[in-house]
């Protein structure tokens, strides 16, 4: 029967001899790899110079003008072609040397396979549905939609609403003798850029619906919009207060 | 597309107007930005009632329209046509030396608008002879929508047609309601002297093209009127010295005896359906109106009057018809239901009234008018009520309403002198609004208009 003593003994031997080798093992190491390159510089950019010949409207700020004139294109000189002749020799095929940029051979399917990526578009898209509608909003203060710009319409007086509709009444022209002309009533919506110019035209809803069922009406109120967009009076008399932003008017034309 | 002979003049409009090249596609293109922003819905929907400014008191101006030159020979022979009909409506003003369409791509619309157009005709021709290829686009200059976008083939004789259903698609796409372009008149081509008169039917396009005599002259004709859908005039002939409606086939030329009455029929004039003729015949001293069924339909009285009952004509829905009678005294209008009865007069001015015709429309009836200073030509509403003037002259009479009631066709004639000197008859058209008079030319002198429906 073995003693207590006896087992320490072994474990202690075991240790030095797992450590005596551990470390041998570090120096060979250290001893038997070579220590790493460190790779090359990169060689310097070369420079790149560029001139601007552009007319000076178009030159970007801080481009340089140049003074070198620019040469002008050479003539092309065109060439006839020249008629094949039925006896010639065929020239033979000029070797193509592969370009270490191509690939050597050559792939199966050549052509873009358009309606595979669209496949796989759908495929995306399919399988993503959007299942609640958007809740991100136009910011017409910050650019967004002209079309949320407000109706500002309210805030004009009688006096400014009299000089704006005098001034499309300028270029207001219908066929009076239209059928149903004597009954006739349109409501627009009209975008004025921030100088007062009008831009955009919507038809409110009831007169689009109108517009929709009946060709004749529609005639009389595409001309009503016309009117407001008429290079001739789209210059509108809005105050200088209401000036400098997106506006919406509203409008109704009657006869 | 191509063009099936279905009639005489080799198509069918149905068939051509059904021709559409994707304008649309092209037009969502081209016009993607603008539509795309008017088509969003408006944030603030103001109800009517709300501030809105209003604009009203509309001039009446024709529109501007640009019509560049569809191209070389056929082309420019096209653009004159489309030109001379839209012009000559008085509803739109072409733009004389439009500049080119810059091909087919976008149209320099900034180059259109300085030249004060508000729309824009373009359209290009292929080939000649047999086969020619016509696109056309209508275009809105201040919004840079396509309107319209077309394509016509067909044989180059037709060229003119197709330019007459080019300018009428101009026509309903923007004012809302049908051209009148593609069509015919009918009317009495006089030549001679003034007491000795011969008259022949003749037809021609509504823009005096293609003039054609049906009769030889050899006997006395009035009155002719179209059948509302198929190629067939009815007319008062005195051949025989026999006076009796006829029907004549364009297609064929024959012409048949319309009814048979003891005495003289005369006043023919089709219902809107086509399937009766509603026509006078003398009966004692006076005259009464009488239905006849032309599919083998039977006679049928509409008045018993004892006066003189004529020019009759239905109203667009054939529900009622309006006449002539002198039972009150003097002539005057009347209306009554289309089976007869309930006669009821509506023109009360001074006066003596004749020759009334309801327009296509139905909201006006026109007529002619004699008073102490000669005649006249006006429209009234159908209760008798608005009564307007349109024209005067020594003669004006037998109006005739042009497919979509807008424009009115007549003859004027002048006073004669000894021996007929200085005697004219022609025709004249007007719109009902009062302007645009002119005359529509004739090669020789002309009476009794009739403006057919537009073709088939």
């Amino acid at each position: 029967m073995r003693s207590g003593r006896d087992d320490n003994q072994g474990i202690r031997r075991a240790a030095y001899v797992s450590g005596g080798l551990h470390l041998l093992l570090l120096v060979s190491f250290l001893l038997v790899i070579p220590p790493m390159a460190r790779p090359p510089e990169p060689p310097e950019p070369t420079s790149l110079e560029m001139e601007c010949t552009g007319p000076p409207s178009q030159s970007r700020r801080g481009d340089q003008p140049t003074t070198k004139p620019v040469p002008a294109p050479s003539a092309v000189e065109k060439v006839a072609p020249v008629s094949p002749t039925p006896h010639a020799e065929p020239a033979p095929p000029a070797k193509v040397v592969p370009s270490h940029r191509t690939q050597p051979n050559k792939t199966a399917n050549v052509a873009p396979d358009t309606s595979s990526l669209l496949a796989t578009l759908e495929k995306f898209r399919a399988d993503q549905p959007q299942t609640h509608p958007p809740r991100a909003h136009a910011n017409p203060d910050q650019g967004g939609s002209p079309s949320r710009a407000g109706d500002v319409t309210g805030q004009l007086g009688a006096g400014a609403q009299k000089a704006i509709g005098n001034e499309v009444r300028r270029c207001y022209a219908e066929d009076t003798e239209a059928k149903n002309y004597a009954s006739f009533t349109a409501h627009l919506l009209v975008t004025v850029d921030a100088g007062g110019e009008a831009r955009l035209v919507e038809f409110k809803p009831d007169t689009a619906a109108r517009m929709a069922a009946d060709p004749g009406y529609r005639a009389l109120a595409e001309r009503a919009r016309d009117a407001v967009l008429n290079p001739t009076c789209a210059r509108l008399p809005i105050p200088a207060s209401l000036l400098g932003r997106t506006q919406q008017l509203s409008f109704v034309f009657r006869p | 597309m191509s063009i099936l002979n279905t009639n005489s003049f080799g198509m069918t409009r149905r068939g051509l107007l059904a021709a559409g090249i994707g304008g649309s596609i092209a037009g969502g293109i081209l016009a993607a930005p603008l539509a795309a922003f008017a088509q969003a819905p408006p944030a603030n929907p103001n109800a009517p009632g709300e501030a809105e400014i209003t604009v009203d008191q509309a001039r009446t101006a024709p529109i501007p329209i640009a019509i560049p030159s569809f191209g070389p020979g056929i082309g420019q022979q096209m653009t004159d046509v489309i030109t001379g009909d839209l012009a000559g409506c008085g509803l739109f003003r072409p733009i004389p030396d439009a500049a080119s369409a810059n091909g087919p791509g976008v149209p320099n619309f900034d180059l259109y608008k300085s030249l004060g157009a508000q729309a824009l005709a373009q359209g290009t021709t292929q080939g000649s002879g047999a086969s020619v290829r016509v696109e056309f686009r209508l275009w809105n200059v201040l919004t840079g929508q396509q309107l319209q976008g077309t394509a016509y083939t067909t044989a180059g004789g037709n060229w003119r047609r197709i330019a007459h259903i080019i300018a009428d698609v101009i026509y309903e796409r923007m004012l809302g309601d049908k051209g009148y372009f593609d069509t015919r008149i009918a009317y009495v081509a006089r030549s001679g002297l003034r007491t000795h008169q011969t008259t022949r039917l003749a037809i021609m396009d509504q823009d005096s093209a293609n003039n054609r005599y049906l009769t030889s002259g050899e006997w006395l004709v009035l009155t002719p009127r179209f059948h509302p859908t198929r190629d067939e005039i009815a007319f008062l002939s005195y051949a025989n010295d026999r006076p009796r409606v006829y029907l004549f086939d364009l297609g064929s030329g024959r012409q048949q005896v319309l009814g048979e009455f003891a005495g003289i029929s005369f006043a023919p004039r089709f219902s809107p359906n086509g399937s009766e003729v509603v026509l006078s015949a003398t009966r004692g001293g006076g005259s009464d109106i009488f239905t006849i069924g032309l599919g083998g339909g039977g006679k049928r009285q509409l008045t018993d009057s004892g006066a003189i009952d004529t020019s009759p004509c239905y109203s667009p829905d054939g529900s009622q018809i309006v006449f002539n009678s002198d039972r009150g005294g003097s002539p005057q209008l009347y209306v009554m239901s289309a089976g007869g009865g309930g006669a009821r007069r509506i023109s009360y001015g001074s006066g003596q009234y004749g020759s009334p015709v309801w327009s296509p429309r139905g909201d006006l009836i026109a007529f002619t008018r004699i008073g102490a200073g000669g005649f006249s030509i006006g429209v009234m509403a159908p209760d008798g009520t608005g009564e307007r003037i349109l024209t005067r002259g020594f003669t004006v009479e037998s109006p005739t309403f042009c497919p979509n009631g807008r424009v009115l066709g007549y003859c004027r004639q002048t006073a004669a002198g000894p021996g007929g000197a200085g005697f004219s008859s022609s025709l004249a058209q007007i719109d009902i609004a009062g302007f645009n008079e002119r005359v529509m030319s004739t090669p020789g002198g002309a009476s009794d208009p009739a403006w057919s429906p537009l073709k088939g």
